[in-house]
């Protein structure tokens, strides 16, 4: 197949123009955590999900809410508690006196956004509801199906403390989450840009600069970002030395690693390659974007032995060693 | 009442007394020293009204500070309405000193669901030790016994000789097909190209295959990268093989190269990227571009030695130097500084 770089990149810069007034727009409400809002926009933009795991405080609630007022769209935050229902999440049927007929009353997923806060801390029927919800992108009440809006993004979070009854997401779950983010704390000079603002009596809100349709669109164009032969390799050469370290001469670490990757670490890694390429206006992926967004795509994709945790090995060091041992095309 | 009360007393108290008088126990030992666990022999007669039933003494129970051991067939003869019990019973004491000992007669009336008991005098025994001997040694109460042997142990002690012996056969002919091998003589390793000469030899090569001339873009791009990284990563030990183009330079920059060797060497770099990448065709100049840059960088870059001169890789062929191979990866030897490209 004839591909015409020079016509995608084109497209890729007319379709990616919003990309720079929507950072510029949540950046005058979220100071530093640059890497954050890019990682949203690339689960926006790659259709998929994003857990994030940080200390209580970290603008995660803002960064999402300013996402979702940016783009004129709807944005719910759910709070998982130990006592919330799958009805609680989803809706329920509701009997109304009136007509004396149930009707439907849809829960608070019906939204473009949604932060679903300390997801952990709820049972596992209710996360498995969210998570179906997320895969299927539909919500089934009593014998009527209704689809969800679209786009749809959840962004789960985890507090990495306090992890005394909670629920951990089971394996097969978390995999479902296109990327896993790690945020910490701000730079000493962002901290006190961040605390100025808040002290400030003017404290800035996003205004709409883009719109849904924009987004759909950018989805779109996303599939046409040209990736060579060469990366697709290369995506396959760190999967697959996360599942056989030993064929690529990653002997040291292969006691480490209870499993690797699966198929979905590949498939997303590629849309989030494409997706990082996207956001930084170009029509076709190098290396440098594989490589950026590999931690966030397969730290929550590589389980550890205990042996790993006796030597203070985490999955991270593992894809750092990963990327330091397979060569770049 | 008071009257009813001690006659119930004195009742009771009589009751019990009649059947105690009606049975008479005695006996008699022949001796009253004896060593601690011998048997003692204990005559004993019991007295005992007809219809009463006697049970003799036949257990541990019935021998108050000794322990039974055996007893005679009981003698019964009849006095009267009466009838006498003689038996000989066998009882034994564990114990050393004064010893107090007591045999008991069970009996039962007709008529009357109860037991009783009928207890013989106590009479004490001296119970003596026996001495031992610590300085003498432990010794066998028996001999071993000596089993004869079968023809199944002749069998079996002629087979184990026989494994013995074929070990011994094999292990002396392993011996002498080992001893009379001629002796490996490990192959000698290749000497380590130095790098420079490996990234010209190989710069060489891919100009002479003529591959963009022939439309192969990309494969003679990435050969002048994969080259030039391979020779950064001997060169400068910076793992360039497992970098990208933005992750080497700024490693190159620290090495105290030149702005305008390193802003050439990205360029190469980068044109690279975008051919192999973005299905971008270089230029005829920019290949020749990338294949200059690149033999310039190697040769401005090169560790000193006493090698000689490496011929320009676009006039003729490489040649091998005699450089020794630990000049290699030292950084500090370098011929002409890191100078511009």
């Amino acid at each position: 197949m004839q591909v015409n770089i020079q016509e995608i990149n084109e497209r890729i810069q007319q379709e990616s123009a919003f990309v720079d007034a929507l950072k510029m727009e949540i950046g005058k409400v979220i100071i530093g955590q640059k890497g954050m809002v890019e990682r949203l926009l690339i689960g926006l933009l790659g259709d998929g999900h994003i857990l994030l795991e940080g200390v209580p405080g970290l603008a995660k609630t803002t960064a999402i809410k300013t996402l979702a007022a940016s783009m004129k769209a709807s944005f719910h935050r759910i709070q998982f508690t130990p006592d919330l229902l799958p009805a609680d999440l989803v809706g329920t049927m509701i009997y109304n006196q009136k007509t004396g007929e149930f009707q439907t009353k849809q829960g608070p997923v019906f939204a473009n956004f949604i932060l679903a806060d300390e997801i952990n801390r709820s049972p596992a029927k209710v996360q498995s509801a969210l998570l179906e919800a997320m895969q299927e992108r539909q919500v089934t009440i009593g014998e009527h199906t209704y689809p969800l809006p679209s786009p749809f993004l959840v962004m789960a979070t985890q507090n990495p403390i306090e992890q005394e009854g909670t629920y951990p997401l089971p394996e097969a779950q978390v995999d479902r989450f296109m990327l896993k983010i790690k945020i910490d704390y701000p730079a000493r000079e962002e901290e006190l840009a961040i605390m100025r603002q808040q002290i400030s009596q003017e404290i800035p809100v996003a205004n709409p600069v883009v719109s849904t349709d924009d987004v759909l669109r950018a989805r779109k164009a996303l599939h046409a970002v040209y990736m060579d032969e060469k990366i697709e390799r290369y995506i396959l050469d760190i999967v697959e030395a996360t599942r056989r370290p030993r064929d690529f001469k990653l002997d040291r670490i292969s006691s480490y690693i209870a499993y690797g990757g699966s198929p979905r670490a590949s498939i997303n890694l590629a849309i989030a390659g494409k997706a990082h390429a996207f956001v930084n206006r170009r029509g076709y992926v190098i290396p440098e974007d594989i490589r950026a967004i590999c931690f966030d795509v397969l730290r929550h994709r590589v389980a550890v032995t205990y042996e790993a945790e006796a030597e203070e090995m985490n999955s991270e060091m593992i894809v750092q060693e990963i990327l330091d041992t397979i060569e770049v095309p | 009442m008071k009257h009813l009360f001690l006659a119930i007393l004195i009742a009771v108290a009589c009751g019990t007394g009649l059947h105690a008088q009606d049975v008479h126990v005695s006996a008699r030992a022949d001796s009253n020293r004896f060593q601690i666990g011998q048997w003692i022999t204990l005559h004993l007669t019991v007295d005992a009204p007809a219809k009463y039933t006697v049970q003799l003494p036949s257990t541990d129970d019935d021998f108050e500070g000794g322990e039974f051991v055996s007893a005679d067939e009981a003698e019964i003869g009849m006095k009267g309405d009466r009838r006498e019990y003689r038996q000989d019973v066998v009882a034994t004491i564990f114990d050393t000193g004064s010893i107090a000992l007591r045999v008991r007669v069970k009996y039962s009336i007709p008529g009357d669901t109860a037991s009783y008991f009928a207890y013989s005098p106590s009479f004490e025994f001296e119970m003596g030790t026996v001495a031992l001997d610590t300085t003498q040694a432990f010794k066998d109460i028996k001999d071993v016994l000596h089993v004869p042997l079968t023809i199944w142990d002749y069998l079996l002690y002629a087979g184990v000789i026989l494994l013995v012996l074929l070990a011994g056969w094999f292990g002396y002919r392993w011996y002498l097909r080992r001893k009379n091998r001629p002796e490996e003589v490990p192959e000698a390793p290749e000497p380590d190209i130095p790098a420079h000469i490996a990234a010209l030899q190989a710069l060489h090569s891919l100009r002479e295959q003529k591959l963009w001339q022939h439309g192969e873009h990309k494969a003679y791009q990435s050969g002048v990268t994969d080259i030039l990284r391979m020779y950064i990563e001997r060169r400068f030990r910076v793992p360039a093989m497992e970098q990208t183009t933005s992750e080497i330079m700024p490693g190159l920059a620290m090495l105290g190269l030149s702005p305008q060797t390193v802003e050439k060497v990205e360029r190469v770099l980068k044109t690279a990227d975008l051919t192999k990448f973005a299905k971008f065709t270089p230029s005829s100049l920019q290949h020749e571009d990338a294949m200059n840059v690149s033999v310039q960088f190697v040769e401005s870059t090169r560790q000193a030695g006493d090698l000689p001169a490496v011929p320009r890789v676009s006039e003729s062929e490489a040649v091998v130097s005699s450089e020794p191979a630990d000049a290699v990866h030292d950084p500090e030897r370098t011929e002409g500084g890191l100078g511009d490209v």
